[in-house]
Order: C-alpha cells, then structure tokens, then sequence
C-alpha cells in the first residue's frame, strides 16, 4: 500500500517529484473542483495534514503550538481512515488490509482518534458503508478487543441518535450493523434482536398506522435491504418473518391511504412510488429475488471471507425507542420523483443509489459545499457499468438517460424530491437552493443544463403539479438565477404571457419574474427579459400608493392631511397628532362619530406608513413611534380590519411591503392573527387566489401564532422548574422567579385560544369560498384555491385534527362541496398515518 | 453486554466532525468588543444576530429583507453606514428572532450571491449604537481604505488608491495641459530603413 499520496491531506500532487497529475493511460486529468474531497483541503495554522485540529472538539483552541509528532500520526492515520475507499479501484483490498494492520497496531495509541474519526466516517459518509464495515470487520478479525471496541462504540452511538430522534443517523448506522453480519462481526441472530426492537409495536400484526411506525418500518426495510444476503444464509426463516412483518404493515398502510392525494405531488400519474414504503417494499422484493444481490456498489467484505471467518461476534445490548418524541419528530422518508426517463430495470440500482444521496444530503446538511463535493463523489464506488457520470466522460451530451443510470440526473432528482416533498421536507428550502448553486459552481456546464433540465421537466407539467410545490420552485429559481448572473433561457417559456393570467404557467412564470425583481431591482430584470414578457412584469417599479395626494380630494380633507403631514414630518410626537386630528374632524358636523372615528383612522394610518415607507428601518420606526396611537385606533376588529386593509391599498404596488408591514403590525400588536385571517379571505380577491403574495401572509401569520404557542409552552416550563426549585430550597432567598406560573400559564391559555380561532377561522373561510358559486371567478381561481386550501390542511394538520370535532360540526358540514370534505378526510387519514 | 468502560466517554459526547459545520463561529471579531474571549464566544453560542459583509453600496434593505428571510423572521436590520455621509458603505446587521434562525443562516445564505456579489455572514454578539457607522478614515469601511482593486459596487476605487487615483489624474492633467500644439517631430532619416522609403518590408 502506497501510504506518501494518501497522506497528510491537501498536499496533493505534492511531494513526490515526477508525479504527474495523469490517469492510467497518460492522460492529463481534468481538474474538477469536485474531484478534490472536502478533506483535502490543507488544514489551516501549522502543518498538521489532516483534519484533528477542524471542527467540534478543538475550534477556537488558540494557536497550534509546534508540530507534535503523536499529533503528526494522529492526523495522518485519520486522514487514512477518511481517504480509504474513497474510489472503487483495484488496490481498495489491498489498502483496507494495509490499514487494518496500521489501525490494529496504532490503535491502543490513538485510541481517540482513531475510534472519533471512524464514528464521524460512518455517520457523515453513508455511501461508503461497505468499506467502513469492511474496515470494522477487518480490525475484528485481526483483534477482537479492537472490533468490539468499535462495534460497542457504534452501537452506544446508535442508542443516543435513537434517543434523540435522529433517524437520518439511525438509518445510517443500523446499515452499518446490517453489514457487520456479513463481516462475522457480530451475529445474524443480534441483528435480528435489533430490527425485532424496531418491529416491537407492530407485534401481533394488527398495528395501529401511525408516524412513529411508518418510520420504524422504513428503517427496518432499508435494513433488510442490505442484511438480507447474509441473513438469507444464517436465519432464512427470521428474515422472512420479518419481511412479512413489514409487509403486512406496509400494505395496511397502503390501504389506509388508498387514493389519499392530499400530498401527491404530480397529479397527472397515478401515485405509483409516491408511497415511499410500498416503493421500498417492492425494491426489497426485486433483492429479494435476484437472491438479496445488491450490486450497484462495490462490496470489498466479499474478498476477506476467509478472515472474517475466524473472527469473534459480539454480543450487544437491547436497543430501546424513544418514548417521548412528538408524531412530528419522526422522519417522514421522502419519495423519490421521477423527473428524467431512466432504464425500468435498473429501478433497484437507482434506489440504491438514490438512497446514498438522500442520506448524504441529509448527513452533511450542516456544510452544503462539502456536501456538494461528496455528492460527486459517490459514484465513484459504483461497481462497473452501473450508471453513466456526466462530468466524467467526454462527451456528456452522449449520455443517454433512457438506456443507462446517469449519476448527476439521479443526484439532481433526489434534490428537487426533497425540495418538493409534502407536507413539508426535511430542512429549509433555501438548504436545497444553495445546495444547487454549491453543485453548478463545481461544475458549471454540465450542472447547469442538468437543473434546467429538471426545472423544464417539472414545468412541462405544470398544469399537474400541486400548488405549493409550484410555489416552493418558483422560489427556489428566483434565487437560483440571481446567483448566476440572472441568466436564463426565457425564450422558452414566452407561451406563458399569451396565456389567461390564472394559467398554473403565467402565473409561475410571473411569480419567479417578481421574485427575482424583490431579489435585484425592476430594470435589471427588464433588461434581461424579451420584449413579449412586458405583460408578465410590472409596468414601473414597486412603489406605495399614497391616498391623499393633493389633487383627488376635498378642500377640508386637504387641510387635515396637510397638517397630518406636516406633524410628522417635522418629528411631531403622537399627542400632538392625535390632536391635530381631533380638532380637524371634531368640526365635521354633517357625519356621526363612528365615520369621523373611521376617516380619522385612514388618515392616520396613511400617513404614519407613508413616513415609513423609504426602508423596512423607516417603517418599522414610523410604526414603533406610533404604536400607541395605531392600537388606540384598533380598538374593535372591524377598526383593525381597516388598518390592515388601508395598509393592503397603500402597498398595492408593492407586495413585499405589504406583507412585512403586516407581518410588523402584528408583532406590534396593533392588529390581530384574525384581522389578517378576515382581510386575506376578503370576498375583493376573488379572482385572484392564484396570487402567491396573500398565501405567504397567510402562512406567515399561522406560523407565528404556532410559534408563540411554543415559546410560552417553553417559558411555563420554565417557570414551573424555577417554581419547584424555590420550594425545595430552603434557605429564604431574595431571588424571585422570573415570571408566575399562574402569568404564564393564562398567557399560554390565550395564545391556545387564539391559535384555535386562527385554524377554525381560516378553515371557515376556506370551506365557505369554495363551497359558492361565487368563491371563485373560475374553475382555475378556484382550483388555486383549492390547492391553497389542501397546502393549509396538510401544514397545520397537527391543529386542525386538535380540532376535528368542531370543524366537523360547524365547518366541513354538508354544506360543504364534495371536494371540500374529502381534503378534510383525507388530512384526518394523513395524520393518522 | 457491553460494559460502558470498553471505550472512552467521551467519544459519546464530543462534537468532532470530519466535515466542518457552516454554523460555528469563523474567525470574525469585532476589533471594539470590550469583552473577554470567553465572553465573545458565550455570546456567540446564543446570538441572534449576524453581521453581514461584502454588499454593494447600492444593494438595498428590501433585497436584503428578501434573501435573508429566507432563513427564518427578521426582526430588524441595521445597514451600515459611511459616518460622513451616512450613506450605505457596504455592511449590515441582521437580527432574528431565534439563535436557530441566525445558524441556518449561516448554513444556507452565507456565501450565496446577492446583487452578484458574494454576501458574507458571522455570527455576532450583537448591535451596539455607534456599530453601524464605518471606521475607515473616511467615514466608510476600513477595507475599503486599503482596497487596490477597482470595485463597482463598493465606490469604484478604495480610498486610499481612489486618493492616488485623483493625485494622478491631476498630475497628467497638469503635465499635459501645458501642451498647446502638437510636435511634429524632426525631419531626419536616420531610421528610414523602417519606413517605406526602400520598401524592403
């Protein structure tokens, strides 16, 4: 085993003289950025190779004192354990063995980090499982003190990522003890007690459909994939139990959710593999059939039978599942959308690998640049034959997806399934945006036309796909586009201005225009638009709509909006405001209190957002200054519905205004979650539900009440210790807890409140619209709101099955259309599974 | 069973990773901060704010409201300012409302591109009136002092160049301005091989 260029990561190409950056055949490599592994970098402060000093344990630990030689050994035999298997090439065996003797003989010495970085290398590089179990296997062979080490140490590691909910890191490693089997590491019969802990609440095989068991079933199913080789040849009889354990499960899952389209995110297929579970379940069944075979990556235990054969199995402890995690903590996996044709019998090497990228994007979520570069490397342990890779290859326009697996297309489809996974994906959009831009930045050409390709593929069905995923790419390309230079193809989709304003593409089409223009300014997207799409953008740039200019109203109404202005302007306090106003409208004899009360409010609010309407700093100022005036004004829902509708027409022409004007207006507490709820479902929309900006207050608004709910439901937590602290603590103390359990306790039973009206409210509107003639001014208004209405189900399904009972009895009645109350039984069923 | 001794504790709680997180502290540091090192470091663990650089003068708050919010409610934003002209210089503070938000911030927005430039985002204990003014010499930031590359989005050239600039500027213009005509250089046929005269070429 050649150790000098595997060393001391980052000096690359360094060192050894005469040795060229060539491949076998004497040809210069092409230098791709995603070639170089996120740990080749050279570590920063001192020479020190690998990648000890980075991270976690010793960040911000000062300067690096003089090169220490045990630090020098650490870092290279990390740098070797990260490096191993990196590529599927015919000295992997040999390296593995090499570095098994260099682990077995170092390890009593660097006990720490050589144990700390195979735990990191298992959890943060899951395409590689084949070589780290080898690995393990290997020490075990070679030592058993050594493998049960590790083998205790992972299994301690699994225990606590159990304990916490962590499944990204539970399916991971319990891929990693499927494998140890096969490795003689530990025994079939111990990794049937694990999966069996898994299957425990299925037991009987009448179990309840539920989050937790949907997760627990996912996991168990990718296990078996991969344990069901060596399973098959030392406890045929357990796995096939427990195969039909899973099985029965997953189709009573199946049939519960029987033409369930509530998160179906193409409606134009039947939901074939929209079913994660019975999409894993047939890939099992294929392995399962081709004799549990799983041939897409290389498998180096293969070669070491005759070691493993000698080597000792450990026992384990039980493991246990976690007893207090919330329905919403469980993983929810995320199927796999179809987006470019690939061959249909290679659907069990796609999953697989497929498989690999969701689990890297979801282990490495906490750098995407180095996630980015890992990505690209994964196929590099693909068994020959098994799929084309783009940026490897010549001539990349040659690569046909109808006849072979090409890497960058399965990648760049497991991203947009994240993306657009329903009810909600794992992580923030924006995770998946950057992720992007990290990806076409390493490889400009080739990713680019890869992601147009997927955003032209999903486009081309627009007209199926759900409303909220349209939204969420129409977010994801504003920011996309903006960070390359605001180049794209527009002439492509020039159709879409000739078509009705509602169209599911106009609309997109718009909406991602819009977007990019909050993101730089109206002439720069102008200037990059063809002259047809001059419908599609607005005609001047987003300004405010100021009511009481000088030349549309009466003399006296001048007068007052003069000396409003003039007040505030020239830094005039709230009293003397209030007073101007007073004195004006108290002379307006011909019209009673509540209407002068009403203009008064207009003027008022016209003016304080006109002061504030330079900068988002200006506003906030303008409202913070006259916040006990604007709540003064508010002092009814009907005076609060005004304010937030005067501040609707004066942000007409700009909707990013008018959202976080009203999103600061509710924080400031001069309106209220039901002010919004009551001016978004206004009966003045109609006809244009297809809107996005309304839906994103919407959302902002629910969002907000649920986190309130949250902090204080945090802070009676608190509070109730600090309480219970104080009685136990004898010693008279002058310390006071910070707030009263009794305060709290009524806050959090008003905000519970609140958050009920919010839902049942909302909901109200929703089925009411929907269910009139007149909700709509057309079958496409109408199915935006419709799909509107299925995004509000699913996202807040928590608070609306909370309040099942009442929405049953006084919303989704008979009254109700059809549709109306099937997207009601449906988010019931969705819950319940 | 395994017995817990078999390695050592603390590979159960050590927060070692191979691949470094987006969202731990860089080695950004506010020169003013009047407090201890452990001090910047616990205020960092809880922050809510982070401070923003490398933005165009011309980028705006609405831009920045845009992209930033896409990590999570903003609850303000402070912009930067020139201390003479009070002008956007290039910087600001975003606050959150949650420590969570500003992580996946740094996650997620920190090196993507805003107005074409590269944003770039640190966590920071927090604003302090007086932080929002630039402490360059010339009111801006201190980087754009020392700046010797041109820079569009940031006030052409850096102060001290853009100074050098001018100084040249006015010295051309002083040297040739006290040129009135045209020479026409002398009449001689010393190099007339390189002409056409014999047309060798």
């Amino acid at each position: 085993m050649d150790f000098s260029g595997r060393v001391g990561g980052g000096r690359r190409g360094g060192g050894s003289g005469g040795h060229r950056n060539v491949d076998e055949f004497g040809r210069e490599r092409r230098d791709r950025p995603h070639q170089r592994k996120p740990y080749d970098r050279p570590a920063r402060g001192g020479h020190r190779g690998g990648h000890g000093g980075r991270g976690g344990a010793h960040a911000g630990m000062g300067p690096v004192g003089p090169i220490d030689e045990a630090q020098e050994i650490e870092s290279r035999l990390s740098s070797l354990i990260v490096k191993v298997g990196d590529k599927n090439t015919p000295t992997l065996q040999n390296n593995l063995e090499a570095l098994s003797v260099v682990l077995e003989k170092d390890c009593v010495k660097h006990e720490l980090t050589v144990m700390r970085t195979f735990r990191q290398c298992v959890l943060e590089l899951p395409w590689k499982v084949t070589v780290y179990s080898t690995l393990a296997g290997l020490l075990n062979a070679k030592n058993s003190e050594t493998g049960e080490k590790v083998v205790a140490l992972m299994h301690a590691v699994l225990r606590g990522s159990l304990a916490k909910g962590d499944w990204g890191s539970v399916k991971v490693l319990m891929r990693f003890f499927a494998l140890l089997v096969s490795t003689n590491s530990i025994a079939a019969s111990t990794l049937i007690g694990m999966l069996d802990t898994f299957l425990a609440p299925l037991a009987g095989g009448s179990a309840k459909v539920s989050a937790s068991n949907n997760c627990y079933v996912f996991i168990v199913l990718s296990t078996l994939l991969w344990a069901g080789r060596s399973l098959k040849e030392h406890a045929p009889a357990e796995l096939e139990q427990r195969l039909e354990l899973a099985a029965k499960y997953v189709q009573a899952q199946a049939e519960i959710n029987q033409g369930n389209t509530l998160s179906t995110v193409f409606h134009d297929t039947p939901p074939k593999g929209s079913n994660t579970l019975v999409h894993l379940l047939d890939v099992v069944r294929a392995v399962a059939g081709n004799d549990w075979k799983v041939d897409a990556i290389y498998a180096p235990f293969e070669l070491f039978a005759s070691e493993f054969a000698q080597a000792k199995q450990h026992e384990l402890p039980a493991l246990e599942l976690p007893t207090e995690l919330a329905a919403t903590a469980f993983y929810t996996p995320s199927e796999f959308l179809q987006l470019v044709p690939s061959p249909s019998d290679q659907a069990v090497r796609k999953y697989v690998l497929q498989d690999f990228i969701a689990d890297t994007l979801t282990q490495l979520e906490g750098n995407r640049k180095d996630c980015g570069k890992c990505l690209m490397q994964i196929h590099n342990l693909c068994n020959e034959d098994v799929c084309s890779v783009m940026t490897a290859v010549q001539h990349p326009e040659d690569v046909d997806p109808e006849s072979t697996l090409v890497f960058e297309y399965m990648m760049a489809e497991v991203l947009f399934s994240f993306l657009l996974q329903l009810p909600e994906g794992l992580y923030r959009e924006m995770y998946y945006t950057s992720l992007a831009i990290e990806l076409r930045k390493a490889e400009p050409v080739i990713l680019a036309n890869v992601f147009e390709t997927m955003v032209e593929s999903i486009v081309a069905r627009v007209q199926f796909i759900d409303v909220e995923c349209l939204n969420r790419l129409s977010n994801w390309l504003a920011v996309y586009i903006s960070n390359f230079g605001f180049q794209w193809d527009w002439t492509k989709w020039e159709s879409a201005a000739s078509e009705p304003v509602d169209s599911p593409k106009h609309r997109f089409v718009q909406e991602t225009l819009l977007k990019l223009i909050r993101l730089s300014y109206l002439d720069r997207v102008r200037a990059m638009l063809p002259d047809s799409y001059s419908a599609l953008i607005p005609a001047k740039a987003p300004a405010h709509n100021f009511k009481f200019t000088v030349q549309a109203m009466d003399e006296r109404t001048r007068e007052v909006s003069v000396a409003v202005g003039r007040c505030l302007k020239s830094k005039g306090t709230v009293e003397q405001a209030l007073a101007i106003l007073q004195e004006h409208y108290s002379k307006w004899a011909d019209i009673d209190d509540d209407r002068r009360q009403s203009l008064a409010r207009e003027m008022l609010v016209e003016h304080v957002l006109l002061l504030g309407s330079k900068t988002f700093s200006h506003m906030l100022n303008a409202i913070e200054k006259f916040m006990p005036a604007l709540q003064k004004f508010g002092d009814s829902p009907e005076a609060k519905l005004q304010i937030a509708q005067v501040t609707e027409d004066f942000w007409l022409g700009n909707p990013q205004f008018f959202a976080i004007t009203i999103d600061k207006l509710i924080n400031y507490r001069v309106i209220d979650p039901a002010t919004v709820i009551a001016m978004l479902f206004d009966d003045g929309h109609v006809g244009s539900w297809s809107k996005f900006q309304y839906w994103e207050i919407l959302h902002n608004t629910v969002k907000k009440v649920n986190m309130r709910v949250v902090q204080l439901q945090g802070r009676l937590e608190a509070a109730v210790t600090a309480a219970n602290a104080m009685a136990d603590d004898d010693t008279p103390t002058e310390i006071q807890p910070a707030e009263s359990v009794e305060h709290v306790e009524a806050t959090l039973a008003q905000m519970v409140q609140e958050q009920r009206d919010v839902v049942v409210s909302t909901a109200r509107h929703f089925a009411r619209l929907l269910s009139s003639g007149s909700g709509a001014s057309g079958e496409l208004d109408r199915a935006w709101l419709h799909g509107r209405f299925k995004e509000f189900l699913r996202t807040y399904r928590i608070q609306v099955v909370e309040n099942a009972s009442t929405l049953e009895s006084s919303v989704f009645t008979a009254e109700a259309s059809g549709d109306v109350r099937q997207a009601f039984e449906d988010v019931r069923k969705l819950s319940a599974a | 069973m395994a017995p817990a001794t078999l390695f050592d504790d603390s590979l159960l709680t050590d927060t070692f990773t191979i691949v470094p997180r987006l969202d731990r502290p860089s080695t950004y540091k506010d020169h003013q901060y009047q407090g201890s090192t452990e001090q910047w470091s616990t205020d960092l663990a809880r922050t809510t704010t982070l401070y923003v650089g490398n933005l165009s003068f011309y980028t705006t708050e609405e831009q920045l409201y845009e992209i930033f919010s896409k990590a999570g409610e903003i609850k303000r934003i402070i912009m930067g300012l020139s201390r003479n002209d009070k002008t956007p210089c290039g910087f600001c503070f975003v606050e959150y409302y949650t420590h969570e938000n500003a992580l996946e911030c740094m996650k997620y927005v920190n090196g993507t591109k805003l107005d074409d430039r590269i944003v770039r985002t640190d966590l920071d204990p927090g604003f302090k009136e007086g932080r929002q003014f630039g402490r360059g010499r010339s009111g801006g930031q201190v980087r754009d002092e020392y700046r010797q590359e041109y820079d569009e989005g940031r006030g052409g050239w850096g102060h001290m160049r853009a100074k050098q600039e001018e100084d040249r500027r006015i010295q051309q213009e002083e040297n040739y301005e006290a040129i009135a005509s045209v020479p026409a250089g002398a009449e001689l046929e010393i190099n007339g091989r390189l002409g056409d005269k014999h047309g060798d070429m």
